[in-house]
């Protein structure tokens, strides 16, 4: 059973339970669960309670630990944690000097007086929609263990869908929260671009890189975003679906379920960005230029260390000419100012996150206009093009109990934020939205 | 980008004398079709420019 992280900080707070329990609990689930799953890279025991203990302590001398006291959470391999080396998914980082300080987002969760349990799986330096890791393993869906979690904070995704650990960062450059949120059945939020610290957080492409929560409820990610740097700023209600792009190749359980969000809407007008497929090129492009460029001394000094996933995606972007990746980089300046334009008659987009449920292990492809592409690469087809313009998104799951998970995108800009949490608490009143455990 | 796919001697040769990086013959049939990809992908976003 997955409790709230509001639940959990409020009983500690109260001093009703204690956070050492709460961190055993948590401890002991992921050893029974996480042989089956492959979420957890380290289970980081003696920190966990170290960190509980410090927590019970305030409480017991009628201190207040802080909003999300005794709430035990893990992190995507990417976050530097004091003591060990920062892997970023990849083998050759295993043996890397320990990080000397922990990344700012887990000092700013730990003065919130939550207990940083465990360290999770990822695509090698990120760079995938898999979770399928030559060196740590294949993150597997709880939902039906044959399927791929998503990537590539697959193991942020599964430890909390899996019900191991009820909150869990990960980051998102092309989508790599959202996707396993869609495919895992969460809520994740991809942030503004640059809104919350990436200090301490292992680069894959910095110029939409970002890094946020995955919870179970939309008031559990709103908290933990808040605790991370969020502000909860202006909102508004008017609510737009879109289309283009964002329409076709859609399992047809989807479009039904985002045709029953609209009539419950009230039908919003629909809108279009423009050239969205120039967009997805242009961040195709951009991703492959800056991590091929960023990973090029290890490429020349041991290709062969580098996980063949994305060893060769990586080589390749590496011999991209400047003049292409100046012409993505240019184009986005356009994309993006058409689509704040919209913005200005809109404040939340919805849009599907993944046209269709999670691909199996053995057969890791999805559909594409009629054509079979590998999912590794198109899983993010849809969430790609707006954050490669910086755009905040709360990945949500459609309430679908019994049945393999979908979700949406609720899109805003940058200062409406408040506007994509209101509409989601909505659609999870209304019971539209929301997240339902492997059965 | 040309249509006329490189052959793996050029592949070779270019990331050798552009990037001073030796590509493992192992290596060469993955960075082939990314390059590929690439190349699809820098076709749609140029496209337009003309």
């Amino acid at each position: 059973m997955t409790e709230s992280i509001l639940a959990i900080a409020q009983a500690v707070r109260r001093g009703h339970r204690s956070a050492v329990s709460v961190a055993e609990e948590a401890i002991a689930r992921i050893r029974e669960r996480d042989g089956a799953i492959g979420a957890v890279t380290r289970l980081l025991d003696d920190r966990a309670l170290t960190e509980a203990r410090a927590v019970d302590a305030i409480v017991a001398a009628g201190g207040d630990p802080g909003p999300l006291a005794g709430v035990p959470y893990g992190v995507k391999d990417l976050f530097d944690v004091t003591g060990l080396p920062t892997t970023a998914g990849a083998a050759m980082l295993r043996d890397a000097p320990p990080a000397r300080a922990d990344a700012e987002a887990i000092l700013r969760l730990r003065a919130a007086g939550a207990v940083l349990v465990a360290t999770l799986n990822m695509d090698e330096f990120a760079y995938g929609f898999a979770t399928v890791n030559a060196a740590f393993g294949t993150t597997r869906n709880p939902h039906d263990t044959d399927r791929l979690a998503g990537g590539s904070s697959g193991g942020s995704a599964a430890a909390v869908a899996g019900g191991m650990l009820p909150l869990t960062l990960g980051s998102d450059t092309n989508g790599s929260i959202r996707v396993p949120a869609a495919l895992c059945g969460l809520y994740g939020f991809k942030p503004a671009h640059g809104s919350l610290p990436m200090q301490g957080v292992y680069p894959f492409v910095e110029s939409f890189d970002d890094i946020g929560p995955f919870a179970t409820s939309i008031a559990d990610l709103k908290l933990a975003w808040e605790v991370l740097g969020g502000v909860s700023s202006a909102t508004g209600t008017r609510i737009a679906r879109l289309g283009g792009w964002f329409e076709p190749n859609m399992a047809p359980d989807l479009a039904a379920a985002i045709d029953a969000v609209d009539a419950h809407l009230g039908g919003p007008e629909r809108v279009e960005f423009p050239e969205v497929d120039r967009a997805r090129s242009a961040a195709f492009l951009m991703t492959a230029a800056e991590g091929g460029a960023r990973h090029l001394p290890e490429l020349r000094r041991r290709p062969l260390e580098f996980d063949p996933a994305t060893r060769d995606r990586l080589i390749a972007g590496a011999m991209l000419p400047a003049a292409h990746y100046l012409a993505a980089q240019s184009f986005r300046e356009t994309f993006r100012a058409a689509v704040f334009a919209l913005f200005e008659r809109h404040d939340v987009l919805v849009a599907p996150c993944v046209g269709e449920v999670a691909p199996r292990i053995e057969d890791p492809f999805i559909t594409v206009d009629g054509a079979r592409v590998p999912a590794r690469a198109h899983l993010g087809r849809l969430t790609q093009p707006l954050s490669f313009i910086g755009l905040p998104v709360v990945a949500v799951p459609l309430l679908r109990p019994g049945r393999l998970p979908l979700g949406l995108q609720l899109v805003g800009v940058p200062g409406r934020e408040g506007a994509l949490f209101a509409l989601a608490a909505r659609l999870e009143a209304d019971g539209l939205i929301g997240f339902s455990p492997p059965v | 980008m040309d249509d006329t796919p490189l052959t793996d001697t050029a592949i070779v040769e270019m990331a050798r004398a552009l990037l001073d990086l030796d590509i493992p013959p192992e290596c060469l049939p993955g960075v082939r079709t990314n390059l590929d990809v690439l190349a699809g992908h820098v076709k749609l976003v140029e496209q337009s420019n003309d």
